[in-house]
């Protein structure tokens, strides 16, 4: 049968497998060209010359308010990639003493790993290990883990990156973890980790590889499917996506009867740009939706909300979208500060004080600098990588010979 | 044999068309390459990693080949451009040259050598003679290099026949750097050298694809520690050195471990 020929080719929207299985998404060849291009244009001090056309209905157009945006593209929920972490996981844990008793799940920074750990914990009621303290990985306490942990209870730990610092005492305390765990002297257990820690991490425990697993990148066509998903759940009614400039189609017509015109690259950009990481991709992808102007609609009402002129929403074509950039002249300072907070997935900054090798001045200048980029990001008392600021950051820190993540 | 009269015949009637052309010639060559040697530096600052050393090491070569066309085409303007008499006024040329500036023509075709061996090319860090620095420039005659205190060293390429060329990353980003600590003797040896070893493997300027040794040396008046890793960037050695100098320090004050006071030591009777 055609039909069910067609489900099977159609990859899971969220789907686990082996590290070495990943494979992040292609941007096509004319825009790696233009990419080119570009770079070169920098080199020779001349800044991207970009066209713009102009846009439909310019006046009328505006960026969507915040709480419309909630709706057409709420924060992913972690459900789901936690039932996909059940499939992946289903003969290990139908296994009563596995080979390797410990199972890591890497994930690059705004993949949510470490919530959809979480979740998974919570759905199978095993108890989630609290990351130590600073003072505990400095000190290289002993009584980290827990004693609970190891008398067989299966346990989870979603941030493997918050046990240890770059710091000559800070990997002691993740060693003798990653020891016992591997050994099996804690009994069952899955850990999550980002993939810029267990990148350095691979250099700091040189012990056996256990069973690795990873998110699948979100490519274009996971992508479509997820944010129509995530559309479709908005309103009575469906809505449609379209380019800007030129009205081109940017999600696939919600009505299947309606014929299908040409379709925007928009998605195909937006997957190769964020390296297949679904937060990054959401982000973007949640900066650039507008609407056009309804003076009716206040945001008061959950009629209101669930209301967008014409039932459709205009996204911001890829060429007008301004992606971070590192300011220019960008080098040393900045590159510490951001490869130290990618390799600890955000830092408070006196943690970063005693990590690297410059004075508190120049730290909190560089940050104040690459805030006012759009690069890092201060939540509550923990500076980090913006979602947008991502994907330049990670192309400076590969340009600079410097560690950097395999996803 | 060659008469005075046969001589001059292998050269042109140079008419004024010709002198422009050659005008033009050493004018063209000229602004090629202070092209080169000005731009490609400036984009080399601008790019990161091994794109750096190509293009700095492409600025002689280009330079070379800019010379060496400029000659050939003002040559074959000045002297009928047959095998014979190329053959007699290069070795007119080259017996007058070879008597006049021998110390400069050697300092040339080491010069050309240099191009082709490749012993130094710019942003190598190199030590001739006692002075060490980075190359800054390839010229024809010399190179020159700007040591750790900023101050340009010009070297004849002359030295290239002669002299040992020290060359710590000869061409690439590898540069290994040594920072050494001296302890008294009575310490857990094992547990220095894997602390030492942490505190390379932590040090933000560490390129941390390539080893780290930790090299252990006892001496009558202590132990003598080598800590040897490579930095992201040549150019950092320096910094590179301090900081794993201070922060080896700290953890070696942390655990408790004296450092060597060779006097102290020295002084005890035997």
């Amino acid at each position: 049968m055609p039909t069910s020929a067609n489900e099977k080719e159609v990859p899971l929207l969220w789907d686990y497998v082996p590290i070495a299985e990943y494979h992040p998404p292609a941007a096509p060849v004319s825009h790696s060209v233009r990419k080119r291009l570009a770079f070169f244009r920098r080199l020779f001090g001349r800044g991207e010359k970009e066209q713009e056309p102009p846009l439909e209905g310019t006046e009328n157009i505006q960026a969507l308010p915040d709480w419309q945006l909630e709706c057409i593209a709420p924060a992913p929920e972690w459900q789901d990639p936690a039932e996909a972490l059940d499939v992946e996981l289903k003969d290990w844990l139908a296994q009563e003493n596995p080979v390797s008793p410990v199972v890591v799940m890497v994930g690059p920074p705004h993949n949510g790993h470490c919530e959809t750990l979480t979740t998974w914990a919570q759905r199978h009621e095993w108890p989630i290990l609290p990351p130590p303290t600073a003072a505990q990985i400095l000190a290289s306490d002993d009584t980290w883990p827990p004693e609970q942990i190891g008398d067989g209870t299966p346990w989870v730990f979603p941030c493997l990156e918050r046990a240890y610092l770059r710091h000559p005492a800070g990997l002691t305390l993740v060693r003798r973890f990653l020891a016992n765990a591997y050994a099996g002297n804690l009994g069952r257990g899955i850990i999550g980790c980002d993939s810029w820690a267990w990148a350095f991490l691979r250099h700091v425990w040189r012990g056996r590889v256990p069973v690795t697993v990873t998110l699948q990148a979100f490519d274009e066509t996971r992508l479509v499917r997820h944010f129509r998903k995530l559309a479709d759940e908005f309103g009575d009614r469906p809505l449609r996506f379209l380019q800007s400039d030129d009205g081109r189609d940017v999600l696939p017509p919600p009505d299947a009867e309606e014929t299908p015109g040409e379709t925007s690259n928009f998605l195909q950009l937006l997957a190769a740009h964020s390296r297949g990481v679904c937060g990054i991709a959401h982000a973007i992808w949640h900066a650039n939706l507008q609407s056009e102007l309804d003076e009716t609609l206040d945001g008061k009402s959950d009629d209101a909300a669930c209301r967008i002129a014409n039932q459709t929403v205009w996204v911001k074509p890829w060429s007008q979208i301004v992606h971070p950039c590192l300011p220019s002249g960008a080098r040393r300072e900045e590159a510490f500060v951001l490869h130290t907070l990618l390799l600890h997935n955000g830092l408070p900054i006196e943690l970063m004080e005693r990590l690297l090798p410059l004075s508190p001045g120049q730290i909190m200048g560089t940050l104040i600098h690459l805030e006012d980029s759009g690069l890092v990001a201060l939540d509550e008392t923990v500076w980090q990588v913006t979602p947008q600021g991502y994907p330049a950051v990670r192309h400076f820190l590969q340009a600079g010979d410097y560690l950097v993540d395999r996803f | 044999m060659n008469s005075p009269d046969n001589v001059s015949a292998i050269f042109r009637t140079l008419s004024q068309a010709h002198l422009v052309q050659i005008g033009l010639i050493v004018l063209g060559a000229w602004l090629l390459i202070t092209l080169a040697t000005r731009l490609l530096p400036l984009l080399a600052n601008r790019v990161s990693g091994r794109f750096r050393f190509y293009l700095l090491a492409s600025v002689p070569v280009l330079r070379l080949l800019v010379i060496t066309s400029a000659l050939v085409l003002t040559v074959t303007r000045v002297i009928e451009p047959t095998i014979e008499n190329l053959m007699v006024s290069l070795g007119a040329m080259g017996l007058a040259l070879g008597f006049a500036f021998k110390d400069y023509v050697s300092s040339l075709i080491a010069g050309v050598v240099t191009l082709y061996e490749a012993p130094y090319r710019p942003g190598d860090w190199i030590e001739v003679n006692g002075a060490y620095g980075e190359v800054k420039s390839i010229d024809m005659r010399s190179a020159e290099i700007v040591t750790p205190d900023d101050t340009v060293v010009v070297i004849p390429h002359l030295k290239l026949w002669d002299q040992l060329i020290f060359n710590a990353n000869d061409g690439g980003q590898n540069l290994l750097c040594v920072a050494d600590f001296y302890l008294h003797p009575r310490h857990d040896a094992a547990q220095v050298k894997h602390t030492l070893h942490d505190v390379a493997l932590t040090s933000a300027f560490l390129q941390i694809d390539k080893p780290i040794n930790v090299i252990v040396l006892e001496k009558p008046w202590g132990t003598h520690y080598r800590l040897k890793a490579y930095p992201i960037d040549p150019r950092q050695q320096f910094h590179f050195i301090t900081d794993l100098t201070l922060r080896g320090k700290a953890a070696l004050i942390e655990m408790g471990v004296e450092f060597a006071a060779m006097p102290a030591v020295s002084q005890v009777p035997s």
